[in-house]
């Protein structure tokens, strides 16, 4: 069974299958195969373009709009936040950075406390987890590849007592060439698009592209249809057909902002909860500069990370310490200099170390609405209202000082740090007056490429969208939610892992039901 | 909750009322002259050759004048945004976005070039395309410090299609010293036992 794109469709078109998967990514790709597997007729739809390894040029320009939401210009309803989340057959982890974490047990014991999830729990997913490193070949960094951007953080970390550590990557037999987020040219990366949509496709499984799914359609409990639109791939606008698909169970797995955007466009959301406590994991960008060349543009993205913030207790958001590669385009875009001061940061590029931190979002069990809120604009497209919060804003100001803090302990000469107005930090000095810098909208340039959360799972019908027991959808029996989209807040560390786990254990769901 | 984040939102909240008191006075020392104001003429260029594809000629040449700023032509060798075409790339990357996106920064230039705007503000006189490249870059700076923070994000748009376009375009980059990517042909040869047989997989081979 084949691989589908908008040109294939020429007409109006109406099939059926036995289970229909919206969306190719880290959650669809593992449903489809693993459902697949037991010779059941599975669909799947997605948006985004069939785009193949020999087409990845690892040119941002090129790449970007090709392969991101929105054509790379996703963001917050307010512009303060940029989000970065794939679109392609295989979704984001076309071009995520391979980076691999299993869901901290803290995280987990904080859905069951606070949110009522039963069901996934270190105990579930391990198996799952244990099977997925195997496939997709999940294995440890060793410190003799780790590049100098992240040799900073070692450093810096190590330095200071903030135990690094070497990460997990996705990938066989990696060129390390750092080119992850515009695609891996050589299928190294052991993305959805290189493993499960072409293991679900030798199983059986019918993937169509460039179909944007408006809507399911219901008739009391149950779903009747899933009506999408196709996109001609060329310019990708819409071609005037649709694809109908009829099957016995459907699984919404368009990730965060898109899985609550088809729940909304199909007046599915009888608790009011869809769309709600969606998360980012925040980024406060900043930079080291040094006197050496770090090349942050060479060597592969993520390999290091220190977990020493993660929990800053209850009433603090806590933070995950990485690094980010350093391509021209991307920098070029967060700089907020102008003029020379601009091209004269720029052209320190080969000098640069930069910081990507996670902020650990929707854990302020004071505040139910924590997080954005997907809404509908009028074309029926989502948009995310991210709540700016005094929380975060200590958050984004307590990362600050910190990555400047391993950053200088690390070999830089100085910490330029996000903020639009241009901060250089040079000293513990320096570091102490980030106190009083402004850390409020479009004040300092913040990022995602996580999104999590919108349609959290839970046993309760009142506050959850998704039946944590099963990730079946509380309101339709035949309808599960299998993404990114489930988690009721965000995971803390890179959620490519969790979303497999969760996947896998869910599509025994799945299969049970069928 | 920390000291320093309630001091944050005590500052916006402070800005508000401040943006607002400005509008006020704003409005009443300019409210004769309002109109002439608003009216008067973004200063055009030559759109490019092959045409344009969203922006209208006035939204055009603001967003030229912006990028040149934003991205100067610099006396060590570093082309303009002009000499780079970016108001033209930018507006063929704004072709491919829905049309809400695109009529958000139709409206955005609108705003941003309009002397009214910048008269509320106490700004300017004359629209942002009339000013001197060093008037243009004070109004820029002030947006992007500004405690609007409608107007900090409008910057922080300008600034992103701008500079990422700007360097993306590879005349930028052995500048700053980035030697672009490796060759993607010699690197499939090297790593061709990962490579997936994508053909195989698709509905319409070749």
């Amino acid at each position: 069974m084949p691989i589908y794109t908008g040109r294939d469709i020429k007409a109006d078109t109406a099939i059926e299958c036995d289970v229909c998967v919206v969306g190719s990514g880290a959650g669809g790709a593992h449903v489809a195969a693993r459902v697949a597997a037991t010779g059941k007729r599975v669909v799947v739809l997605e948006d985004g373009g069939f785009h193949t390894s020999d087409t990845f040029t690892m040119t941002e320009a090129e790449m970007t709009p090709r392969l991101y939401q929105e054509r790379g210009s996703r963001a917050t309803a307010d512009g303060s936040i940029v989000v970065l989340q794939g679109r392609a057959v295989g979704g984001t982890t076309v071009v995520n950075w391979t980076t691999c974490f299993r869901t901290p047990q803290s995280t987990l014991d904080h859905w069951a406390e606070h949110h009522g999830v039963e069901g996934p729990s270190t105990d579930t997913l391990a198996p799952h987890w244990k099977r997925i490193e195997e496939r997709l070949h999940i294995h440890a960094m060793t410190l003799e590849q780790v590049n100098r951007n992240n040799m900073v953080l070692w450093n810096g970390a190590t330095k200071l007592g903030w135990k690094p550590e070497l990460m997990l990557r996705n990938v066989n037999r990696c060129a390390h060439t750092g080119y992850c987020g515009m695609g891996c040219p050589i299928d190294a990366k052991q993305s959805m698009l290189a493993t499960m949509i072409p293991e679900a496709v030798t199983y059986g499984a019918d993937v169509y592209a460039n179909t944007w799914v408006e809507r399911v359609e219901r008739d009391g409990r149950k779903v009747t249809k899933v009506v999408g639109k196709v996109r001609d791939p060329d310019s990708d606008r819409f071609s005037g057909h649709t694809l109908t698909v009829s099957a016995r169970l459907v699984v919404l797995a368009g990730g965060g902002i898109n899985t609550p955007a088809i729940l909304l466009r199909s007046d599915i959301n009888p608790n009011g909860r869809a769309g709600r406590r969606t998360f980012l994991h925040p980024v406060a960008l900043s930079f080291g500069v040094h006197e050496e060349r770090i090349e942050g543009f060479h060597g592969s993205p993520q390999y290091v990370a220190s977990h020493h913030f993660l929990e800053r207790g209850a009433d603090k958001m806590g933070f995950l310490l990485e690094v980010g590669p350093t391509f021209p385009s991307g920098i070029g875009g967060f700089s907020a200099a102008i003029g020379s001061d601009k091209h004269a940061f720029m052209e320190l590029l080969p000098h640069l170390s930069m910081n990507v931190p996670l902020l650990r979002d929707g854990f302020d069990v004071s505040d139910p609405d924590e997080g954005g809120v997907v809404t509908l604009k009028a074309n029926g497209h989502p948009e995310l209202n991210y709540k700016w919060t005094p929380r975060l804003e200590e958050g984004l100001r307590e990362v600050t000082k910190r990555c400047a803090e391993f950053q200088l302990a690390g070999g830089a000469k100085r910490v330029v740090t996000g903020h639009t107005a241009g901060r250089s930090v040079a000293s513990a000095a320096d570091i102490a007056a980030l106190d009083s810098a402004l850390y409020g909208p479009g004040e300092i340039g913040v990022a995602s490429a996580h999104v999590m959360g919108g349609c959290a799972m839970g046993t309760d019908p009142a506050r959850a969208v998704v039946d944590s027991r099963t990730l079946r959808h509380h309101a339709l029996d035949n309808l599960f939610v299998i993404d990114g989209s489930v988690f009721p807040t965000s995971i803390g560390v890179n959620p490519q892992l969790s979303i497999y786990g969760l996947a896998s254990w869910g599509a025994e769901h799945v299969k049970a039901a069928l | 909750m920390s000291s320093g984040g309630a001091k944050a939102v005590k500052r916006e909240g402070v800005s508000r009322r401040g943006v607002l008191k400005a509008g006020l006075l704003g409005t009443a020392a300019t409210i004769a002259g309002s109109v002439g104001l608003g009216l008067r003429a973004t200063r055009l260029i030559a759109p490019p050759g092959d045409g344009l594809q969203v922006l209208s000629a006035k939204e055009y040449a603001v967003l030229a004048a912006i990028a040149e700023r934003i991205c100067p032509a610099s006396g060590d060798g570093a082309p303009g945004a002009t000499q780079l075409d970016v108001a033209r790339l930018v507006d063929r990357r704004l072709a491919t976005l829905e049309r809400d996106a695109q009529d958000g920064v139709k409206v955005v230039l609108m705003i941003f070039e309009n002397a009214l705007t910048g008269a509320l503000f106490g700004e300017r006189l004359a629209p942002f395309t009339q000013l001197d490249p060093d008037a243009q870059d004070r109004i820029l700076l002030q947006w992007r410090a500004s405690t609007v923070a409608f107007r900090r994000t409008a910057f922080g748009a300008f600034n992103a299609l701008v500079g990422s376009t700007y360097y993306g375009e590879a005349a930028t980059w052995a500048r700053i010293g980035y030697g672009g990517p490796p060759s993607v042909g010699a690197l499939r040869v090297g790593f061709s036992m990962n490579l997936v047989d994508y053909d195989s997989l698709r509905a319409r081979k070749g």
